[in-house]
């Protein structure tokens, strides 16, 4: 099966099959999985925030730069940019916040970020208020999704 | 930035005793509440990475019920009351005399009345701080959330932590001896310019 790697809040890692990318907790941040169909290089990043307009600090935790960052690595990595698609996951409004919803503005800005990039989203399960746990397998492309269900049980799916 | 960088020995003894009066306030509120003694531990001060976030919990995807309370006024930041699914549900029925069959599926009754204990528990806390410090603090709108643990601890803190790299956190464990497994675990999570304020009213720089 390859090995797991486990992504930190707003961190992200890229690397080439047979690996499983993993990242746990997901409420409002959203969970960017990026895979060369052909290759199979692939990456994911896991982003807080939307955007910002720093140069320096940690810049993988806002959707912009941050995707743009992963993607360049891909490229780097043997990813080719034409074959490049995304699934992405979170978004979630865990707490009945009122009027301030990050989760929705956190999708949207990965939404714009991956059009700019002209990589196409595949697949994807956001807002809803459920937190996620990820996991992308760099070898299928698929990505498996824990919540929790009724009955106090985590529910999986794959998207 | 990062806390780690900017806090002193004697700062984080100070959050100590933030965290010791204010949760021992909570504990008193919480044993008026069920008329059960409740014991808490001495508090502890923890600066983790927001990437090492995960790394500090023992199950991050363990079913939790959570109240968070944002603590509104001179110096804002977040509340966290948690317990475990079975202490929730045990709670509940010390209050109202019947333990619900699912935590994720709960009844209006349920909701509230284990939205309130948090609330409670996390205003005491927020008025002991207040009446320590002499700022001004007072309690918004308190909410219930029953997910994977990892995910509420980390929406509460990131919450609290745009621009910092790392979140403070000053943990205190809770426990009701004469029901073994009842243990909550509460925290505070100052934002920014809280810390500061907070020590310059106590004299600390």
């Amino acid at each position: 099966m390859g090995n797991k790697i486990i992504i930190g809040i707003g961190e992200y890692a890229v690397a080439s099959n047979p690996t499983i990318l993993v990242t746990l907790g997901l409420g409002s941040c959203v969970g960017v999985c990026i895979r060369d169909k052909r290759t199979r290089v692939g990456g994911m990043i896991h982003v807080m925030l939307p955007e910002t307009h720093e140069t320096t600090g940690k810049l993988s935790k806002y959707a912009k730069p941050g995707i743009e960052i992963m993607v360049n690595e891909i490229v780097k990595k043997g990813g080719n940019l034409r074959d490049l698609e995304a699934k992405i996951a979170g978004g979630a409004s865990m707490f009945q916040s009122k009027g301030f919803d990050i989760g929705k503005r956190n999708v949207e800005k990965v939404k714009e970020v991956l059009l700019s990039l002209k990589i196409p989203l595949i697949a994807e399960d956001t807002g809803k208020n459920r937190a996620r746990s990820i996991e992308f397998h760099l070898e299928t492309g698929e990505l498996f999704i824990k919540k929790v269900g009724g009955k106090e049980k985590i529910e999986l799916s794959k998207i | 930035m990062k806390w780690k960088d900017k806090l002193s020995e004697m700062q984080i003894d100070v959050l100590r005793e933030v965290g010791n009066i204010g949760a021992g306030n909570a504990a008193t509120a919480l044993s008026n509440m069920i008329g059960k003694n409740v014991n808490i531990e001495v508090p502890q001060i923890q600066i983790v990475d927001l990437s090492q976030l995960y790394q500090v919990l023992d199950q991050p995807e363990e079913i939790t019920a959570a109240t968070v309370v944002g603590i509104k006024g001179d110096a804002p930041g977040k509340m966290l009351m948690l317990f475990s699914a079975q202490s929730a549900k045990k709670l509940i029925s010390f209050l109202i005399g019947q333990e619900p069959e699912d935590l994720t599926n709960l009844d209006e009754m349920g909701q509230s009345v284990l939205k309130e204990i948090g609330n409670i528990m996390c205003s005491s806390y927020i008025i002991a701080l207040s009446n320590f410090t002499s700022l001004f603090l007072e309690s918004d709108v308190p909410m219930l959330v029953v997910d994977m643990i990892g995910a509420i601890v980390a929406e509460t803190s990131i919450q609290s932590a745009e621009e910092y790299d790392d979140v403070i956190m000053i943990e205190n464990l809770l426990s009701i001896p004469d029901e073994g497994d009842v243990k909550g675990f509460m925290t505070m999570f100052p934002e920014g310019e809280s810390l500061s304020k907070i020590f310059s009213k106590l004299g600390i720089q």
